[in-house]
């Protein structure tokens, strides 16, 4: 038996009684910058319906620099000072937005929804002074010293003084709240960092599309010369050699694209636009295809709403920059601020587009292909949601983008996806000024060594090299193997410079990255990318022996390469061949003229799905259409014919069709004509797309048609 | 032969494929090769347990971009494969983070066959330099822990066991157990002649009265173990004959062998019977039948302890019948006779007489 008498049952009830320093920990924890923290107050001024707010500085007086934020809002009365701002987590902003309940002046929604935004004050500063007033009420003073209020042990302990006194600051009926700032907390208010403030403060609103009635400013009393030359964002936009713009409803999709006038170049601009177009979706690592599909329908925007884009690409060849004047200008203005913000209701969402943020992996991206692909540092864009639709993506607590979740994964996709769009049709004009601008380029002109040398330093210098070796050695044996086996193949006509030069300059932008030395993870992605386009071409290198084969054997491994992924989409596979009919004998290099093949059923794959993107409703059958066939048609020759019934060609000409990196997918790299046609030169035939008129096929296939040709036995 | 393989490799690389394979046969784990060109199917291996899969398997590679075309070579080589138990896939690639969406890919698509119940990659940068492998110890470390995390992602399940049986005596030599002049007996990455070499090295290297060989034996070798010549005997071709021939894959069954009988005879012997009881484990599990019929020998395929290991050694079962584990041997070797009683044991077990 126990010693110890037993203890009666008993309850006792006890509420959480948090530190006061709880307050410090969400200002300092949840905040990552004193700038983040002036754009939460500021983000507060629009939640009061403000319509201006002002962001002063004051750093002419060296022993106590303060900042001030000032707002002509609402203002606060006694009563929700104490009910709403005093209480941390508040969610009333939260209520009213659900309800969709709007501002009464300029019928906003609140974008707050955690309660926790002010606390941000305390990133910047020790001493805070809160000043409001309310229409027709009292002006209310809160006076907040953080260190003795943290110093307090809980939170019940630490009362802050409120005091209650006929207007002084917000005189004549005015309304508002005024948040004064000193014992100013590091960094230095530096030249650098108050213009980066400025153009943080200024970017909270949208400059594509300003809310209405909302302006924020900083002052710099005394230091204005510090942001009087900040460059105009509204100049750095017009000089913008392609603009595009769209807009994503319900799965429709209508865009405009424009090509500008370079000054000096003998290109005329060039205007696109399209309604009820379909947006081509890439696939995510972090939302796969909504019910696999590769175009946006009304299930894409589910919680996200219609979705607004606007981009601004620019070109630092420097044949082109040369035209545009002061380069340095702009050249140092997209570094810093290049890259794809999000607003919502025309309020930032950030830390989208900021430095250093890359939430749609442009850069990664671009290491395929460097010429098509839009790095960040040729973009100034903004996508703009609308708040009471987009219910679905909720901002991060320490405003580093919103949570990421399925939605974000969507929205994701549907900036690529418009992002690709711009691209194919960028890549015409970009054609276009390379001819104007480059001079001939000779394949074995082409080298790697330097770059792969200078990107091999670099990993030594940064200890680096054990990670990467690997990648850049098999890059380099790739590489010098294409080049030998392509160019002693008499193959240098086939735009071979293209792709020689595309990989040098994806060892140039992995080296840029290294330098850099931010993102190494993104580095080892690029590397492990550069290594698969020239993975691309590894049959081309050990391409057997042409010699006689029946094509019905080359069409019955095609199939059983790509049976898994015919059977899942429900594609009818009408291929004559397989039973021997119009079955001949070609000489060629099996593996090579397959992986030509495999190519064309992999485009055909994917179109299928643009055209037809539903299923029958029971999932068992589908209207995706595939023919693989013979044909006699050809005077050059016997040929395979791949026909579909896709969406077509869209018009392209065969010129761009088989040029490398050439693509209308968005996630395509654009070599799988580009390699099948090489396939087929290299067997000693031709790849074409012939009309439909020109071949006997049934007229169910009225997509693309393309023909492999065969020598003619001699 | 290759129906009997527990381990394939397939690559469209000569160097990168042999360098792997190499590998785990100088660890004891002969592995089959397959070089694949997309020329021809690759036959059915249903007794595979560990398939070695380069993702870029050539026919086109990479052009898409987005490994969908090679996700399908992938998924449709595993169908003619025809796996019939548990099995797992290891990438050996370059392209190592496309694991998880080769399972998606596979787990939406693949129709007829087991699903891999798990894919897991080891990347070719972090082994291969150049054409060559850096290290086959950290090669074969690199899969002895992915198969490690597989039993931990598993909860060291059936699955677990099954792969890791595969990977038997990787393991045994890594932990330090396997005994060097038993690997280097094997035939690992060893050519045509020097397989022949070894193997009649072996077959006229006899040791006494547990390596008679019945009269009438049609090879050169009069000192194979009758364990092996039953085996043999279920062939139709003389290992002689399969020596000759060249042909790959009676090769490939040979060097099992060989490695099998190095091992039997230098390693230590407990682990014959252990291998023997493993293997019949695994295809009571493979055939649908339930572990729990074998009450004795819960072999944990090398996990357990040695006083685990004694008490079932020194047990009856109903799998051995009147003799312990422990009588199949003298000293540290195997009691032919023994093995045969234990041979009528399994094949009464095959027979269902424990179902």
């Amino acid at each position: 038996m126990s010693e110890l008498a037993a203890a009666p049952p008993r309850e006792i009830r006890q509420p959480f009684r948090p530190r006061a320093r709880l307050l410090q920990l969400l200002g300092d924890e949840l905040i990552g910058s004193p700038r983040l923290a002036v754009f939460e107050l500021v983000k507060n001024a629009y939640d009061a319906d403000a319509t201006e707010v002002t962001v002063r500085l004051d750093l002419a007086s060296q022993d106590d620099p303060s900042i001030t934020v000032t707002d002509d809002g609402e203002g606060m009365t006694l009563e929700r000072l104490c009910a709403v701002w005093l209480v941390p987590g508040d969610d009333h902003r939260r209520k009213q937005r659900e309800n969709s309940q709007r501002s009464p002046r300029h019928h906003r929604l609140p974008l707050g929804e955690k309660g926790l935004g002010r606390f941000a004050v305390h990133k910047l500063g020790n001493r805070i002074s809160l000043t409001t007033r309310a229409h027709d009420s009292d002006e209310c003073v809160v006076d907040i010293n953080w260190s003795e209020l943290i110093h307090k042990p809980y939170l019940d302990e630490a009362p802050v003084r409120i005091r209650v006194r006929p207007a002084e600051v917000f005189t004549e009926g005015k309304t508002g709240t005024r948040i004064q700032v000193r014992e100013l907390r590091p960094p230095p208010w530096s030249r650098g960092e108050v213009r980066r403030l400025c153009n943080q403060i200024t970017s909270i609103c949208s400059p594509f599309k300003e809310p209405a009635e909302f302006r924020a400013t900083l002052d710099v009393p005394g230091h204005e010369i510090w942001i009087e030359d900040l460059p105009d964002f509204e100049a750095i936009l017009d000089r913008a050699i392609w603009k595009f713009e769209f807009w994503l409803e319900d799965g429709k999709f209508d865009w405009t694209y424009e090509f500008r006038r370079i000054p000096g170049f003998n290109i005329e601009g060039r205007p696109v636009s399209k309604d009820g177009d379909k947006l081509k979706l890439p696939s995510s690592s972090r939302s796969d295809r909504v019910n696999g599909r590769v175009v946006a329908d009304a299930a894409t925007t589910r919680g996200i709403g219609p979705v607004l884009g606007e981009f601004h690409v620019y070109d630092r060849d420097r044949a082109v920059l040369q035209r545009l004047g002061d380069t340095r200008l702009l050249t140092s203005y997209l570094d810093e601020y290049g890259g794809i913000r999000v607003y919502r209701d025309g309020i930032r969402v950030y830390n989208y587009g900021e430095q250093g943020d890359d939430w749609l992996g442009l850069d990664l991206r671009r290491v395929n292909i460097p010429t098509r692909r839009i790095s960040r540092n040729i973009i100034l864009g903004a996508v703009h949601l609308s708040l009471q639709s987009s219910g679905e993506l909720v901002e991060k607590t320490n405003r580093e983008g919103f949570v990421e979740n399925d939605a974000c994964g969507r929205l994701q996709q549907i900036v690529l996806g418009a992002l690709g769009a711009l691209e194919v049709e960028r890549q015409f004009d970009k054609e276009r000024i390379r001819k104007l601008t480059s001079r001939p380029s000779d394949p074995t002109a082409v080298r790697v060594e330097r770059p792969i040398r200078e990107l091999r330093r670099e990993l030594d210098r940064r200890g680096v090299s054990e990670t990467f070796e690997p990648y850049v050695k098999k890059i380099e044996q790739d590489y010098m193997n294409m080049q030998e086996t392509l160019l002693a193949a008499g193959m240098s006509g086939l735009n071979l410079a293209v792709v020689f030069h595309e990989v040098e300059r994806g060892v140039r932008v992995l080296h840029r990255t290294i330098v850099d030395g931010r993102d190494m993870e993104g580095a080892a992605s690029q590397a492990q990318q550069l290594v698969g386009v020239l993975d691309g071409f590894s049959t081309l290198l050990r391409r057997d022996q042409r010699k006689r084969h029946r094509v019905q054997e080359l069409a019955a491994r095609a199939r059983e390469f790509n049976l898994l992924r015919l059977r899942y989409h429900k594609v009818h596979l009408a291929c004559p061949l397989l039973g021997g009919d119009g079955d001949f004998d070609a000489t060629f290099a099996l593996g090579l003229v397959l992986g030509a093949l495999n190519n064309l059923i992999d485009n055909a794959l994917y179109w299928l799905r643009v055209r037809w993107p539903e299923l029958s409703p029971d999932g068992e059958t589908s209207e995706r259409r595939l023919y693989i066939g013979a044909s006699e048609d050809f005077a050059e020759g016997p040929a395979i014919v791949v026909a579909d019934n896709g969406p077509g060609l869209e018009g392209d000409v065969a010129e761009h069709l088989v040029r490398p990196f050439f693509t209308r997918k968005p996630d395509g790299m654009g070599l799988g004509l580009y390699y099948a046609n090489l396939a087929m030169e290299l067997s000693g035939g031709q790849l074409v797309f012939p009309q439909r008129d020109e071949i006997d096929i049934s007229a169910e296939f009225d997509g693309a048609v393309v023909a492999m040709i065969f020598k003619r036995r001699a | 032969m290759a129906a009997a393989a527990p381990i394939i490799a397939i690559d469209d690389e000569p160097n990168d494929l042999a360098g792997l394979a190499n590998g785990l046969s100088r660890y004891g784990v002969p592995c089959y090769k397959i070089h694949f060109t997309g020329l021809a199917d690759v036959q059915a291996c249903p007794e595979v347990r560990v398939i070695f899969a380069d993702l870029n398997l050539g026919a086109g590679g990479l052009a898409s971009g987005d490994f969908k075309s090679n996700f399908s070579s992938i998924g449709r080589i595993l169908e003619n494969i025809q796996p019939r138990g548990p099995y797992v896939v290891f990438l050996w690639t370059w392209h190592a983070a496309r694991a998880s969406e080769l399972k998606t890919f596979l787990g939406e698509r693949l129709e007829g066959i087991a699903k891999p119940f798990d894919i897991r990659s080891v990347e070719k940068a972090d082994h291969l330099d150049g054409t060559e492998i850096r290290s086959e110890q950290r090669l074969v470390e690199k899969i002895a822990s992915l198969t490690e995390e597989l039993g931990e992602a598993g909860g060291y399940d059936d699955n677990y066991r099954v792969v890791r049986a595969a990977l038997a005596p990787l393991f045994r030599d890594l932990e330090g157990e396997g005994n060097p002049a038993a690997r280097d007996r094997l035939s690992g990455g060893a050519s045509p002649e020097e397989i022949m070499l070894r193997l009649r090295g072996l077959f006229s290297a006899g040791d006494g009265p547990y390596e008679e060989v019945p009269p009438g034996y049609p090879t050169e070798a009069t000192t194979l173990d009758e364990w092996l010549n039953v085996e043999l005997a279920d062939t139709v071709r003389t290992p002689k004959q399969m020596l000759e021939s060249g042909d790959e894959e009676d090769l490939f069954f040979l060097e099992r062998f060989v490695n099998a009988v190095a091992t039997s005879r230098v390693a230590s012997h407990p682990y014959v019977v252990r291998d023997i009881v493993r293997s019949r484990i695994e295809a009571m599990f493979r055939n649908g039948m339930s572990l729990a019929l074998i009450e004795g020998p819960r072999v944990r395929l090398g996990g357990e302890s040695e006083e685990e290991y004694d008490r079932w050694m020194n047990a009856l079962n109903p799998m051995f019948g009147d003799i312990t584990p422990r009588q199949f041997f003298d000293g540290s070797k195997v009691k032919v006779e023994r093995l045969r009683v234990l041979a009528s044991r399994l094949d009464a077990i095959d027979d269902g007489a424990f179902s």
